[in-house]
């Protein structure tokens, strides 16, 4: 008997070159989620791609340089972590950080609906309903925000928002809270105006 | 001014804490029993409402940029998950593993039974080799074989095919498994010579399946 030929051999695959379209998969799914949370963390659509896009780098830099320490499941923590704090680090350096937190409502009714660049997909039906979220949103004080956006659109739990936000997870909860009550009201009072049909 | 320091304090004294309202009593005893966390069915009812709404896609041209930041560097694989070479067994293979094991094993018995009740001659590709060697010899004839008794016995199963699924009288399926074989026995005379012997073995078996 040929001994060889009876035994299973596992070889494993050799390392592909670039895989592009893995990447490109990867973004097409995580991407629009992370975008959304830039588009919270900042004031514009092009400072939020700025803030999305440094954040790719830097991971794509631990990556390739071996460091990044965890599989995928560790990459979407990283790349809040990184959006948020290079968010700060924006601000700050623009001085714009303490006027959006004192003048939020205000800043909110001036920036209004951004039709060029919504944060949410949708088709017509949608498009009231999509633009009465967005603006809600923005009115939210961005910590509630933040938290809302993170455990709803990025499917985070309590737990990995309080880790990416240096809280606890009850404290991530209580944001939340406040957050969903604060937007249930503006919600219903947009209704109640008129302004949505929900 | 007309108060000094021990009449304030003493006013001080005899404030009282604002008492907890009702909303942050219930907050701070479901974190203490560990049930802040869990959302109730209406703040359930809202998420999946505004779920409904999804983030946009990302643009083909930021998309471009994105990917272009990526170029050149390996996308790792999740390191628990084994990558198989093309032709290699696939997953509906592998769970019918143990349906061949038991084949293989029920086959294994059937050899091994046919062993200890030997009822025809042996082999014509029998090779006999002096005690403590293993060259080979001349075969040897059927008659001077039956000196020899079994020593040792390899069933020698060298691959089993799937053959499909078939339907008996009771309308069950059966699966089923052709198992090949290239048996070798070694058998010893009183002199101490060893025969071995190789033989082919073809067996077909029928395993209960089940159908969804």
């Amino acid at each position: 008997m040929d001994e060889t030929n009876s035994m299973t051999s596992l070889t494993a695959v050799q390392d592909t070159p670039p895989a592009a379209s893995a990447w490109r998969e990867w973004l097409q799914e995580h991407g629009p989620k992370f975008l959304l949370f830039a588009r919270q963390q900042s004031r514009c659509h092009e400072d939020a791609k700025d803030l999305f896009q440094d954040a790719l780098v830097k991971l794509v830099e631990k990556v390739r340089s071996g460091e990044f320490i965890g599989g995928q499941d560790a990459w979407q923590p990283y790349l809040y972590t990184t959006i948020r704090r290079l968010a700060i680090d924006m601000s700050r350096s623009m001085d714009r950080r303490k006027r959006r937190e004192d003048h939020v409502v205000a800043d909110a009714a001036n920036v209004g609906y951004d039709s060029a660049h919504p944060w949410f997909e949708g088709d017509s039906s949608d498009d009231e309903t999509r633009a009465q979220l967005e603006d809600r949103l923005k009115e939210l004080s961005p910590k509630f925000a933040e938290v809302i956006i993170m455990k709803i659109w990025g499917d985070k739990t309590f737990a990995e928002i309080g880790d990416v936000l240096g809280i606890s997870q009850n404290t991530a909860a209580s944001r939340y809270r406040y957050g969903l009550e604060a937007l249930k009201k503006s919600l219903s009072n947009a209704r109640r105006r008129g302004d949505l049909s929900i | 001014m007309n108060q000094d320091p021990p009449n304030v304090e003493a006013a001080l004294h005899q404030l009282q804490a604002a008492p907890l309202d009702e909303g942050l009593l219930a907050r701070l005893e479901a974190s203490a029993e560990g049930t802040w966390t869990e959302l109730t069915h209406e703040e359930m009812h809202l998420e999946n409402w505004l779920r409904q709404s999804t983030p946009a896609s990302l643009t083909p041209d930021f998309l471009t940029d994105l990917e272009s930041i990526t170029r050149g560097v390996h996308f790792p694989v999740n390191e628990k998950i084994l990558l198989f070479p093309n032709g290699a067994p696939n997953a509906p293979e592998r769970k019918r593993r143990p349906l061949w094991a038991t084949a293989a094993a029920v086959a294994a018995i059937g050899a091994a039974a046919a062993l200890l009740m030997p009822t025809q001659p042996l082999a014509k590709t029998a090779k006999i080799s002096p005690a403590g060697s293993h060259q080979s010899s001349p075969p040897l004839s059927a008659s001077a074989a039956q000196n020899f008794v079994p020593a040792t016995y390899n069933r020698g199963l060298s691959a089993v095919h799937d053959e499909g699924v078939i339907w008996n009288s009771n309308n069950e399926p059966q699966r089923v498994v052709r198992v090949v074989y290239m048996e070798q026995i070694t058998l010893k005379d009183a002199d101490g010579r060893t025969l071995e012997v190789e033989q082919p073995r073809v067996e077909y078996l029928l395993v209960p399946d089940k159908t969804d």
